[in-house]
């Protein structure tokens, strides 16, 4: 078979010694990197590219290491989200949810070693798609035009519509104080400022990181600092429990649509990791509500809950690179970093690349095969030096916490502003949690709201003001009816439980 | 003048010491004002890696990132922070001098806030259709358009005031269509704007020559026009300009850095003559090329005139097209 | 009461929202939404989610005392003294100073967080600045010194 070929001629470059001692290294570095808070895969292989430059690598070998911090930092931006409930990076803020509860039961461990085996899953399973779908996937991706986005937002938020919280009404106040964040700095469709109050620094709007970074990590320090005004600091306890074969079993229908999905939402150009990890979440949780055997307890420590978004925005990592690699189009913010990397060693990236310079292409892709039983193989023995995080005093950890958070948000703009504004968040991120809201319904309402009404103002740009244009395709028809199923299936089913529970009852009364 | 004498004697003796040891940077830094791989990056990698590479330093320049607003951010920075730092040079576009002529960078701050020192190069519009579009000549699109302005849609990287409205501004008036009549879609920037061309969802963009290298030789899209004075060398020789083709729609994109406003004529004479020394380069020239550019030589006092006058004629285009009053 | 209060400034910043909206000038857009429509919208949702929130109000479960609010306004006053000192006076420097207090807070004896604070600070200088190669300040008040 000719992809066959192809991949072997890819292995033939993945496998030289260079390219794997690089691999090896960019995805170490990438764990690193991604574990940290505030630094994310952005930083990483920004940090790399002129380092790469400099040492005058073959391109094919730069892209290797460059991809490698890439998704690399997928893997470890789960660790701090699960032991310290701060995320290490965009893509890792849905895995607080269920990853952070577990570690305080003391499963800090399986947790690591449950997401680490997802992160895998939905790494190689995307791989194995990208390799026999890429260039048609790449068609249909462009086919995806304003209004099948705002359809896929829509169908995003009824997904998440029941996300944790105590009240209903304090979910939707969170996704509303999330979407009027989004809506500050320039307007994109006619040039004007909205909501900056002549800071120049709001003009770009307000960045995702610093509000992920406030709201979750320095108000995390303020919950630190009230428990041991309490003296209730409770030591986590550090179970020994590794990931066992009956958690994979549980999760892997969980793991294969959280891949699909994470890989479709990928290769779109408009949406990354951020917006594939949520709605994976989302959708997991919203028909989990139908499974009998297992109860869904989803946010206090459900394992569904950490398999999805972990399968999920690792497989749109992988995702990101097909529009990259077939049409030159970044699929995610990192990827316009690696287009600008390939620029720099003199390759046009684009159509042409896959027939003119196959070796890069496919030696790109075999090295992510490499690379990732790699980050599986380095991961599972790290998940015990990880896990002693937890036994270090607070008055070490706090701030080191502390420092990261400034040094990442510092190293976006360089500027101090940023880091007022963090601390400003982080305020209102406790204030919010002491008032039972849940934060990450305004990070969704942040990160789904911009592209919402970019695109729906989009669309209507296109038809003139004709609303028609939501429906015009078999695509919209689609993400319609799958809205329709999302709000209806899960309360069709619900009262079917009652209805044979009430039976039941019944039952047992005669 | 209420100066005191031995104040004015000091001054004196400083100046003189001052220009007795003339300019020499310590820890010279490029600000890209945008993300790391960003169009700025770009900008900075060819004086920071070009520099060496002509040989005019030892170590490459280290670049430093402050994105927001198209260079907002930094300039807002540079104004309030290192008005006086000979150190640091910022890259900027014409995107960026588009913002000051529209009052967008600060209310105090216009183009008389820099010191504008080197040119990177130039880029220039072209018009940019699908490789299935039924047009092959600018005047052809034209003409389909005019009949009916509403049935075909241009998409484009930016919003109204950006740079790809502006060309999309002009090329409607210099062939007698109301901008305000035209259907326009902004994008985020160039990738998504091709992406929506390849799609179908837009059939007119208005993008840049740089960004197409490669894309138009793979057949998918069809540049009708460069939007450049003259005819380009090159890949795009072929292409013929908007103006042989009788319409009058030029849009030079310029790339460039600046100094803070309060840089001493040393510091500025100091880069600007390395700048020169640098276009005498080869390897640097070559530096510009690859980063999808055509050099332009222009440095010091001719550069901050030219800088100043572009300025003007976008404030002109700008008030023209009802953005400011 | 907590709920109450929030819920009262919801309001009253949904409605500074709504109104700023409303002022913006757009010399021309190409849609009929244009930048007004969605944070009107939503600012509208939020005030009627405030009104809510304020007739039915969650009974409230914080109850800070004043040793716990003497230790988050020092946290605060902390953090952002940390931010000021971050570019001025350097990483090295102010990591060193807000770290030290930081481990002081949470118990540990003023010796050992100043010996903590002064080993994380420089190693992480060096692992930040040389080896990851970010962007961490050196300080602009002692720019001239070196």
């Amino acid at each position: 078979m000719d992809v066959l070929s192809h991949l072997a001629t890819g292995f033939s470059v993945a496998l030289l010694p260079l390219n794997i001692f690089l691999v090896l290294m960019g995805c170490f570095i990438g764990t690193l990197i991604g574990s940290l808070p505030g630094i994310g895969p952005i930083n990483g292989v920004a940090i790399l590219l002129p380092l790469a430059y400099a040492l005058g690598l073959p391109p094919e070998s730069a892209l290797i290491l460059l991809a490698g911090v890439y998704y690399g930092a997928e893997y470890g931006g789960r660790i701090s989200s699960i032991l310290l409930n701060v995320p290490g990076d965009a893509g890792a803020i849905m895995t607080t949810l269920d990853g952070y509860p577990l570690s305080r039961k003391g499963e800090g461990g399986r947790a690591l070693a449950l997401s680490a085996v997802s992160s895998f899953a939905g790494s190689i399973g995307a791989l194995i798609l990208m390799v026999f779908t890429a260039p048609m996937l790449s068609q249909l991706a462009i086919k995806f035009g304003p209004s099948e986005y705002v359809w896929l937002m829509v169908f995003a938020f009824t997904c998440l519509a029941t996300m944790v919280g105590s009240r209903p009404i304090k979910t939707l106040v969170g996704v509303v104080i999330g979407l009027l964040l989004a809506t500050v700095g320039v307007d994109s469709g006619t040039g004007v400022l909205r909501f900056t109050m002549g800071i120049p620094n709001f003009f770009d709007g307000v960045d995702f990181l610093v509000v992920v970074i406030g709201m979750f990590a320095i108000s995390e320090v303020f919950v630190l600092l009230e428990s041991w005004a309490l003296n209730d600091l409770k030591i986590t306890p550090i179970g020994k429990s590794f990931v066992s074969m009956a958690d994979m079993m549980h999760v892997k229908w969980v793991v294969l649509r959280s891949t699909l999905m994470g890989f479709l939402i990928g290769v779109l150009p408009g949406t990354g990791a951020s917006i594939a990890s949520a709605v994976a979440y989302g959708i997991e949780k919203r028909f989990a509500v139908g499974d009998k055997e297992h109860k869904e307890h989803f946010g206090e420590g459900d394992i569904r809950g950490l398999a999805a978004p972990e399968a999920a925005n690792n497989a749109s990592a992988v995702g990101a690179m097909v529009p990259m690699l077939t049409l030159g189009i970044p699929g995610s913010g990192t990827t316009a970093i690696l287009l600008g990397a390939l620029m720099m060693f003199n390759i046009t990236p684009g159509p042409l690349l896959f027939e003119q310079r196959p070796d890069i292409v496919w030696g790109l892709i075999a090295s992510m095969f490499v690379g990732n039983i790699a980050l599986l193989v380095m991961n599972l023995p790290m998940i015990g030096i990880f896990v002693r995080l937890l036994s270090i005093r607070q008055s070490y950890l706090v701030p080191v916490i502390v420092m990261l958070t400034f040094i990442g948000i510092y190293s976006i703009h360089g500027d101090s502003f940023d880091l007022y504004f963090m601390i400003l968040l982080g305020v209102i991120g406790f204030l919010l949690r002491k008032l039972h809201f849940s934060l990450a319904p305004v990070i969704l309402g942040l990160v789904l709201g911009e592209v919402m009404e970019e695109n729906l103002r989009r669309a209507l740009s296109i038809s003139g003001g004709d609303w028609s244009i939501l429906f015009n395709g078999p695509i919209t028809y689609g993400l319609a009816a799958a809205t329709v199923l999302a709000i209806f299936v899960p309360l069709m089913v619900g009262s079917l439980k009652k209805r044979k529970a009430l039976a039941n009852m019944a039952d047992m009364e005669d | 003048m209420k100066f005191k004498l031995p104040t004015l004697v000091l001054a004196a003796g400083l100046a003189t010491a001052m220009n007795a040891a003339a300019f020499e940077p310590s820890k010279p830094e490029c600000i890209a004002p945008a993300k790391p791989g960003g169009g700025f990056d770009l900008t900075c990698r060819i004086i920071s890696n070009g520099f060496k590479e002509a040989g005019l330093t030892d170590i490459p320049m280290a670049v430093k990132f402050m994105p927001g607003g198209v260079g907002a951010v930094a300039y807002n920075h540079i104004n309030a922070n290192r008005r006086d730092d000979g150190n640091a040079l910022v890259a900027f576009s014409s995107g960026s001098l588009l913002n000051i002529a529209q009052g967008k960078f600060g209310k105090n701050l216009d183009e008389n806030s820099a010191r504008w020192v080197g040119a990177a190069g130039v880029d220039y519009g072209a018009v940019i259709v699908s490789a299935d579009a039924p047009w092959n000549t600018l005047a052809e699109l034209v003409a389909a358009v005019k009949a009916d302005p509403t049935k075909y849609v241009v998409g484009a990287g930016g919003g109204v005031g950006s740079q790809d409205w502006m060309k999309a501004a002009i090329l409607m008036k210099s062939s007698g269509v109301d901008p305000k009549s035209m259907r326009y879609v902004a994008y985020e920037g160039g990738g998504e704007a091709t992406a929506a061309l390849m799609g179908g969802h837009i059939q007119i963009y208005p993008g840049d020559v740089g960004e197409m290298v490669g894309q138009v030789a793979a057949g998918k899209l069809k540049m009708l026009a460069v939007m450049a004075p003259e005819r380009l060398e090159g890949e795009f020789a072929q292409i013929p300009t908007a103006k042989e083709q009788g319409f009058d729609a030029e849009w030079t994109i310029l790339r460039g850095y600046y100094l803070g406003p309060d840089v001493s004529d040393d510091a500025y004479n100091y880069w600007a003559g390395q700048f020169e020394k640098a276009y005498a380069s080869d390897a640097f020239l070559k530096a510009v090329h690859e980063k999808g550019l055509i050099p332009l030589k222009m440095s010091g006092k001719t550069f901050d005139t030219y800088v100043k006058s572009r300025v003007v004629y976008m404030r002109e285009l700008a008030t023209e097209a009802g953005l400011i009053k | 009461m907590y709920d109450r209060l929030f819920a009262g400034i919801l309001l009253l910043l949904s409605g500074l929202m709504v109104w700023t909206a409303l002022q913006l000038e757009v010399p021309f857009q190409y849609e009929p939404l244009g930048p007004k429509a969605f944070p009107v919208m939503l600012g509208s949702l939020m005030s009627m989610a405030a009104i809510w929130l304020f007739i039915k109000p969650d009974s409230n479960s914080w109850h800070p005392t004043k040793e716990i609010v003497k230790k988050l306004v020092a946290g605060l006053v902390l953090l952002v003294i940390y931010a000021a000192l971050f570019e001025r006076a350097g990483f090295i420097i102010a990591t060193f100073v807000v770290g030290s207090v930081f481990s002081w807070l949470f118990g540990e004896t003023p010796k050992r967080a100043g010996i903590y604070a002064v080993v994380m600070s420089v190693v992480s200088y060096f692992l930040m600045a040389s080896l990851l190669q970010l962007n961490v300040p050196s300080g602009t008040w002692w720019a001239g010194l070196f």
